[in-house]
């Protein structure tokens, strides 16, 4: 089954789940969303929690703010160092013990009865610095590949204010984004290494570099370094861009296959003398 | 035997004996040799020279010029594709007729253009190539440029130098301004952030001027490239307009830059380039492209088919 994936206006309806990245411009619209996204999650029996920068008083005072919701009792607020097990005198999440922590609060949850987990994550305070979303887009990807498959999913909301030209890189790495976020997605998807969708061209050509740089190490490392791009939403992709993964793929010797693309997608790479990135043929099982 | 450099000669002819008297021989020089031979010819010419060929066929590697060269600057890609596939100490011996009595004034200025530029192209390539001209059929002055864009005339199998040959004024003087249909709707695109909307502005003008489903790939591959040419070279952006024109859609990118490299969109890319790409992909996707340029602003026009209704605007 494909994941919810696409661009959305609200936050409500993604149920069960729902990976998405929202880039905001004032708080009472970042409420606002979360107010949507902690509804659904209570009317299904999901646990809920509240992270963002400050401390327990103070996320619990803005959470009292959100609209639409009846009783956040239910709802847990945490700190966003905490909730991602940041060591003690750092602020930069470490990818792996994240999602480990993440993936064990999961099981924890089904164990006490819920039907899931979600979180609504302002996660702007750990990607103010390039390390720092070096790091946190790591964690983006590798989560939402545990997003694919386990009962658990979150709102993650960057402030486009403090981070107008890096949150798109951050947000672009959830299968649902806010209009004007960013214009193509990279996510997790069943029987790939991940999903490319959206357009790619000039306007996003360093955003897609950054998030290669960021992602290729981790993308399919568990199997034989070759991939599988899932580009059967990809509407389209610019020449240089259709390198610019080719050039990825031969860097580290990959091979790596387009399944699914779309005409433009296809026609484009039979035209370009690629050397590690294939197309897969239409129509073969699997798709 | 001469030293390794583009031979590069026109060939009038009128009539088949003539067309056959200078094109076989010259085919058959090649093939005795065991070097290799390629030919680009209107359909009706290859059928000719095919029949003539007998056997000798197998050793020439023949293409319809209606098809590789109907964008004549795609015969560039193919010349260098054979150069390259050639072995070492071996010469390529071309026919190309890059002209024929029904091309287009509107396709013409770009066949002279082509023409001038493989003078260039090929300077240093132990290339052989001659260029047959329907003299019975071409008007007086596409045989004037044939003599201007050639520095060789070919007779009674061989060639003399032509007293008219300036390939750079014949290229500059069909460096013509190129209009827009006045009617016609655009979108000004400023921006990287503006080609989405650019792809989509170009889709719908198309597909209201009858551009099949399985073109619009093509379309949206052509206006970005030339788009994005725009936006990294001129620093000015550009406007788009499309436009039906005598059975083809033209798509056209202007802006405020000078285009200085005629070569663009015909130099091969080096492998793994990244640059240098964009105008071979819009030639190789393309009828026809035209270039105007001036220092006041560069118009690039690309054609593609419209449905079977094609009129010959001439």
């Amino acid at each position: 089954m494909k994941r919810h994936h696409g661009v959305v206006d609200s936050a409500g309806g993604l149920i069960p789940f729902g990976h998405l990245g929202w880039g905001y411009r004032d708080r009472a619209e970042f409420l606002s969303r979360a107010g949507e996204y902690i509804a659904d999650g209570q009317t299904l029996n999901q646990w809920v929690e509240y992270v963002g920068a400050g401390t327990r008083e103070q996320l619990r005072a803005e959470l009292d703010t959100v609209p639409g919701i009846a009783d956040t009792g239910d709802v847990r607020v945490t700190p966003v160092l905490e909730f991602y097990a940041v060591a003690d005198g750092s602020d930069t999440v470490d990818p792996d013990i994240a999602v480990a922590t993440r993936v064990a609060a999961v099981h924890e949850a089904i164990e006490q009865g819920y039907t899931g987990f979600r979180a609504i994550v302002d996660a702007t305070a750990v990607t103010m610095r390039p390390d720092q979303r070096d790091a946190f887009a790591r964690f983006e990807f590798l989560i939402d590949q545990k997003m694919a498959t386990l009962p658990v999913s979150a709102l993650c909301a960057y402030d486009t204010t403090q981070l107008p030209e890096e949150a798109s890189g951050l947000i672009c790495l959830h299968p649902l984004v806010n209009r004007g976020a960013s214009a193509f997605r990279l996510y997790a998807e069943s029987g790939a290494a991940f999903a490319l969708e959206g357009e790619i061209d000039a306007a996003n050509a360093e955003t897609l570099t950054t998030v290669l740089e960021r992602i290729w190490p981790v993308a399919g490392r568990s199997g034989s370094g070759d991939l599988v791009i899932d580009a059967g939403s990809l509407e389209f992709i610019s020449h240089r861009e259709l390198l610019t993964l080719d050039r990825f793929a031969r860097r580290d010797d990959r091979q790596v296959t387009l399944r699914g693309s779309s005409p433009v997608v296809a026609r484009l790479a039979r035209l370009l003398d690629l050397t590690n990135l294939h197309l897969e043929h239409a129509g073969l099982p699997g798709r | 035997m001469t030293a390794p450099g583009l031979v590069h000669s026109a060939f009038f002819y009128r009539g088949e004996s003539e067309y056959l008297g200078e094109v076989l021989p010259f085919v058959m020089d090649g093939v005795v040799r065991g070097d290799s031979v390629v030919v680009a010819l209107p359909a009706d010419k290859l059928a000719l020279l095919r029949t003539a060929l007998g056997e000798a066929v197998a050793g020439v590697e023949m293409s319809d010029m209606g098809e590789v060269g109907r964008n004549p600057a795609n015969t560039f890609a193919m010349f260098a594709a054979a150069l390259s596939a050639e072995r070492p100490g071996r010469r390529l011996w071309a026919v190309a007729e890059p002209v024929w009595p029904t091309r287009t004034c509107y396709e013409y200025p770009a066949c002279v253009q082509n023409e001038a530029l493989y003078n260039v192209a090929f300077a240093d390539c132990d290339l052989v190539t001659l260029c047959p001209y329907d003299a019975a059929g071409l008007p007086a002055d596409v045989l004037a440029d044939a003599r201007r864009t050639h520095p060789l005339i070919r007779r009674g199998g061989r060639d003399i130098p032509s007293a008219d040959y300036g390939w750079r004024k014949a290229f500059d003087e069909y460096n013509r301004p190129l209009a827009a249909d006045p009617r016609a709707a655009s979108f000004v695109v400023a921006e990287p952030g503006d080609l989405s909307e650019a792809r989509t502005f170009a889709s719908d003008r198309a597909h209201a001027l009858g551009l099949s489903a399985e073109r619009i790939s093509d379309l949206h591959l052509i206006v970005t490239e030339l788009a994005t040419n725009s936006l990294n070279y001129s620093g000015t952006g550009c406007r788009l307009t499309l436009w039906r024109r005598a059975g083809e859609l033209i798509c056209e990118i202007r802006d405020g830059g000078r285009f200085d490299d005629p070569m663009a969109g015909r130099r091969p890319a080096a492998r793994n380039a990244v640059n240098g790409r964009g105008l071979l992909l819009v030639n190789a996707l393309a009828d026809l492209v035209r270039v105007h340029t001036s220092d006041t602003g560069t118009t690039i026009q690309a054609s593609l088919p419209l449905g079977s209704a094609a009129g010959m605007g001439i």
